[in-house]
């Protein structure tokens, strides 16, 4: 081997050691979410819009005539629907502009219905034409396949047969088409007799279940088999997202800062932080769809922060967002306005009275009710439920922030930029009517001066509305709660100096803008701001800390024979448990996770007949299987 | 849905020596012509579609930009159509470098000389193990209990997605050598990748899936 060609080899092999060695994942699961098809996805999110109140018909168009879902060549939903011109005689495109130009919901759900399962049809047949090449073959079966993804769930849902029927058949298409081998080894041909019997099955269930007969769209519109054949009623369903929604927490994870941790107290003493904080995590508090979805007060709200990744098509106008008023989550509470909130951090909740981006709740316990009750649909917390929670919620506190004195002005190892920034936040403009940005921001008051203004960031209802009015939001932590101001239009901290200097004419140069920018970036610099994760501190032992905390609470509610403060830790405790098992590093000790959950299912079934000495004993095996088992888990 | 692990076992020890996981293979007789001359010749990565193509799409422009910064040359990568497609790549010069299992990477290596350079590994181990799943309510507890039954692998050219756990079978005495599965189990099914025959076992149909 030549010198010059060791030494290129040499290099790729360190360069793919690093390569490879980026990419651990945090959290691994058995079955990963499959990406979705491009044409799927905008006929889930079209039905998905169309089901809201009020339907948004721009954001509908958006869908068909873009594609979101990246690795395909199409530029357009209906593009892709082109073949079907020559396959079905149909110029869907034409029929979908027009249904969605009317505003007609049935002829919209009709038309794309029809189009979908036709255009599963036609991969098929590409799949049959091309039998004699295996991988064209297969990739025809699984365009066709992930076309017909769009249906699958509810199918499921309504009739478990035609489900698993189905399934198979897919399965039989996906068997039938043979392989080339690699040299001549391996090789297989297809098996047409195979391949024809079960495309006939799905082509039958097709065509009977979504291509022929008439609907009726007073209710929802879901592609549930057997939609277009009158007299089948819609029936209930299990509450679905969009493609491209993303609940998960955010990546990196902001770390969580309580002040009774930082005070070295043990949160297992605290029996109503620690039930505040189950209650915090439990999607049990709200009624349908977030309860089923597993949205909790975590969700968005992550570790006390925010939940960056956060976004429902249709529901949030970016990521990090959510109309929390809308139809989606509780219909008797939609506002039908599009008004998507940022989600605001809730770190230095006990300083930062009002609540809401416009302060409409002094008290933090009305807001936290009307959260529950009105924004996602909760049965009426208990009083305990909503104590604890403010309780728990009371301990989130800042990370520490590394430039400020207690008075808010800049320490001395604030970078130099920042310092000329803090005389120009502290600088009286006449274009702000003498005021200064520290008059609102009052820096020895966290920031905030507790008042709401109107600073035009706002769309009045009418010129001379005074309805536009926020709340100083502080300034500390800033650095990390990107976007700003109440509908995150502002991306950056720079966006929002340029903002307020273009918008009130302030005339700053460049160089003042952008120590105007240091300044706050300082001013919004914490210690540490995201959990770090190694050997000792993974994902599953963070909440499986989290877990063990929440259910130490069993200690008070067991004898004192709270049956439903007891139902809704152990509910919200075991489904938990299980969910977690997937960020085991170790996933062979998954049964013993789930061991643990299935004694809560246990002592779950003993509280609920109210055999509080039995419920009373399986706590104690609990505790026991804690100490056998629960250090060796990681 | 809870899913356990079913049998499992190790790949003994000659099959072990290939299975490396997504091994990183280089067409040797290629790059004794990649030198330094024809440094204007791009380097091609050909994938095979071992997740997502979608996905790969992504992956694969982050790799190969980041090896044309590194490396300083044009850096191209594509996604195969299956296996084979990837191997012959290799053969027909279309591809110096490719991402593969190990039974392509046995017949590549033998009939075109390819080379392994790298291999992945994941949770600290370079090999990887073919199992059976099945779902924790089918009430299957060994191998045994599948007789009958029917089962879903990825790929017939798969080997820890077919070999592998086919041969747990055979290792078991189960199924004899070369003897058709098919009548072992009352049905057998490709499903066309991992992840479409893992499941297709956890929504109930079909009884065990055969993967990695």
């Amino acid at each position: 081997m030549n010198i010059k060609k060791k030494n290129f080899r040499n290099k790729i092999i360190l360069i793919l050691i690093l390569l490879t060695s980026l990419t651990v994942p945090i959290r691994a699961h058995i079955i990963k979410e499959e990406a979705w098809h491009p044409v799927t996805a905008a006929y889930l999110r079209g039905l998905f819009y169309a089901n809201l109140k009020p339907v948004d018909w721009d954001l509908i168009e958006t869908e068909y005539s873009t594609v979101i879902e990246p690795g395909y060549k199409i530029s357009s939903v209906y593009e892709a629907l082109i073949p079907l011109k020559e396959f079905s005689g149909e110029d869907y495109s034409l029929i979908i502009k027009e249904a969605i130009k009317n505003n007609d919901r049935e002829a919209f759900y009709i038309a794309t219905t029809r189009a979908m399962s036709q255009l599963v049809r036609y991969y098929l047949n590409e799949a049959k034409k091309n039998l004699n090449q295996p991988a064209t073959a297969t990739e025809e079966i699984q365009n066709a396949k992930k076309i017909y993804r769009a249906f699958e769930d509810f199918v499921e849902q309504v009739d478990q047969q035609s489900y698993v029927s189905m399934g198979r058949a897919w399965l039989d298409m996906s068997s039938s088409t043979g392989s080339s081998g690699i040299f001549g080894i391996g090789k297989k041909d297809p098996d047409l007799i195979r391949f024809e019997a079960s495309q006939k099955y799905v082509e039958d269930f097709l065509i009977k279940n979504y291509e022929t007969g008439s609907i009726s769209t007073k209710g929802m519109i879901v592609p549930i088999p057997g939609t277009f054949i009158p007299g089948i009623n819609p029936i209930s369903l299990n509450p679905w997202l969009p493609p491209g929604s993303d609940l998960n927490n955010q990546d990196p994870l902001p770390r969580l800062v309580l002040n009774f941790e930082e005070r070295g107290l043990d949160e297992k003493d605290l029996f109503l932080v620690a039930y505040g904080d189950m209650i915090f995590d439990s999607p049990e508090i709200f009624g349908e769809p977030a309860r089923s979805l597993g949205i909790a007060c975590a969700t968005c709200h992550n570790r006390s922060d925010i939940n960056k990744r956060f976004v429902i098509p249709g529901v949030s106008n970016r990521r990090g967002s959510a109309d929390v008023d809308g139809h989606f989550f509780n219909p008797l509470f939609n506002d039908h306005r599009s008004d998507s909130l940022d989600i605001p951090s809730l770190r230095g909740l006990r300083f930062t009275a009002p609540y809401g981006r416009d302060g409409r709740f002094t008290s933090l316990r009305d807001f936290t009710r009307n959260v529950i009750v009105n924004e996602f649909a909760g049965k009426e917390p208990t009083p305990l439920m909503l104590d604890a929670l403010i309780t728990y919620m009371l301990e989130f506190d800042w990370l520490p922030a590394s430039y400020l004195n207690p008075d808010g002005t800049l320490k001395d190892n604030a970078p130099q930029e920042a310092k000329r920034g803090e005389e120009i936040f502290n600088e009286p403009f006449a274009k702000l009517g003498g005021r200064a940005c520290s008059s609102c921001h009052i820096p020895s008051s966290n920031f905030m001066d507790g008042l709401r203004h109107d600073i035009g960031s706002g769309k009045p209802a009418s010129p001379d509305a005074r309805d536009s009015f926020f709340d100083t939001p502080t300034l500390i932590n800033i650095k990390y709660t990107d976007p700003y101001f109440h509908d995150g239009s502002l991306e950056s901290l720079s966006d929002v100096v340029e903002w307020f200097d273009i918008q009130y004419g302030l005339g700053l140069t460049k160089s003042q803008r952008t120590d105007l920018t240091a300044y706050l970036d300082a001013v919004g610099t914490g210690e540490e701001p995201f959990e770090i994760f190694d050997e000792e501190n993974t994902v599953f032992l963070l909440d499986w800390g989290e877990l063990s905390t929440f259910i130490s609470t069993l200690n008070t509610l067991i004898p004192a024979k709270d049956k439903f403060h007891s139902v809704l830790l152990l509910k919200t405790v075991s489904s938990d448990m299980r969910l977690d098992v997937a960020g085991l590093q170790d996933l062979s000790q998954a049964h013993i996770v789930y061991g643990f959950a299935d004694k809560l299912d246990e002592i779950l079934i003993a509280v609920e007949t109210e055999d509080w000495p039995k419920a009373g004993n399986l706590w104690s095996e609990y505790q026991q299987m804690e100490e056998n088992y629960g250090a060796k888990l990681k | 849905m809870n899913i356990k692990y079913g049998t499992n076992k190790t790949m003994n020890l000659i099959i072990c020596s290939f299975a490396i996981s997504f091994s990183i293979i280089l067409n040797t007789m290629l790059l004794q012509a990649q030198t330094v001359t024809d440094k204007n010749k791009p380097l091609v990565l050909a994938f095979i579609p071992q997740e997502n193509p979608e996905k790969l799409i992504g992956d694969i422009e982050k790799i190969t930009n980041y090896l044309e910064n590194e490396l300083g040359i044009e850096v191209k990568g594509y996604v195969t159509h299956d296996h084979a497609a990837a191997v012959e790549a290799l053969r027909n010069n279309e591809a110096d470098i490719s991402f593969m299992g190990g039974l392509p990477y046995v017949l590549a290596h033998n009939h075109i000389g390819a080379e392994v350079i790298l291999s992945e590994v994941y949770r600290g181990s370079p090999i990887y193990r073919g199992r059976i799943f099945v779902r924790k309510d089918s009430g299957i507890k060994k191998l045994e209990d599948i007789r009958g039954k029917s089962i879903a692998f990825a790929d017939p050219l798969s080997e820890s997605g077919f070999i592998y756990p086919l041969d747990i079978f055979v290792e078991k005495g189960l199924i004899k050598q070369s003897e058709d599965p098919q009548n072992y189990f009352s049905a057998v099914y490709f499903a066309g990748g991992y992840q479409q025959a893992i499941q297709a076992m956890a929504n109930g149909l079909v009884d065990a899936a055969g993967v990695s």
